[in-house]
């Protein structure tokens, strides 16, 4: 499935960040329960990790499409997550100075369970593509 | 006094977390290389998959450089 030119779904870095997004948008809605405090926090937190993975991931999927002799090491790799390290740190240092009224919990609640989602997108997929196998071999 | 503790608390949680994931990206990249080397042709898939291993091994020291900034910026 394609989303236009930027979003491939099909890619997997494409999908978990998709997930990321979605797991944000919802839980920020969900943390209003708390507050509106809350709530941006939680949003903030998600940001905080999806944008620096979107940019480090496009400039890995564009490097490794147009694959060239001298960029089939390690170079686009290391360049982006160097890109992503910086912008996250930019990102951190922007949020705890500007944002006086955050709510610590929320966004470092967000933040970390965002991360869990690079563990936990792989992992379903090799168990939905793992009973899928074991439907075929049984059908 | 403690302004200056929380700094040393915030440089130990950035320089730990700095080695383990040094130590986890080295094997990582040293493994790709071997795997394009065998086989070039999966070097696309390959990437890929080292992406997003390098966004976990990635994962931990960053949560650690976000408290460490936290504690450094904001307490």
């Amino acid at each position: 499935m394609r989303f236009g030119p930027f979003l491939n779904i099909e890619s997997p870095i494409n999908r978990i960040i998709v997930v990321q997004v979605i797991v944000t948008v919802s839980a920020a809605v969900m943390c209003l329960i708390f507050g509106l405090a809350a709530a941006y926090s939680t949003l903030l937190g998600g940001l905080v990790c999806v944008v620096p993975g979107f940019i480090a991931a496009r400039m890995v999927i564009t490097k490794g499409v147009r694959l060239e002799k001298s960029e089939t090491g390690l170079g686009p790799v290391i360049r982006s997550e160097l890109t992503k390290l910086v912008l996250s740190v930019v990102l951190f240092i922007a949020t705890f100075t500007l944002v006086k009224t955050l709510d610590v919990l929320f966004f470092f609640g967000a933040f970390i369970g965002l991360q869990l989602v690079y563990v936990a997108v792989p992992v379903m997929e090799a168990n939905l593509l793992r009973r899928r196998m074991a439907g075929n071999k049984s059908g | 006094m403690e302004q200056s503790l929380i700094y040393i608390a915030g440089g130990i949680l950035m320089g730990l977390g700095a080695v383990g994931s040094g130590i986890g990206i080295g094997m990582l990249g040293g493994k790709y290389l071997e795997g394009i080397a065998r086989q070039p042709e999966l070097q696309p898939m390959l990437m890929t998959q080292l992406f997003i291993a390098l966004a976990l091994v990635d994962a931990v020291p960053i949560i650690g450089v976000g408290i460490a900034l936290y504690l450094i910026f904001a307490v």
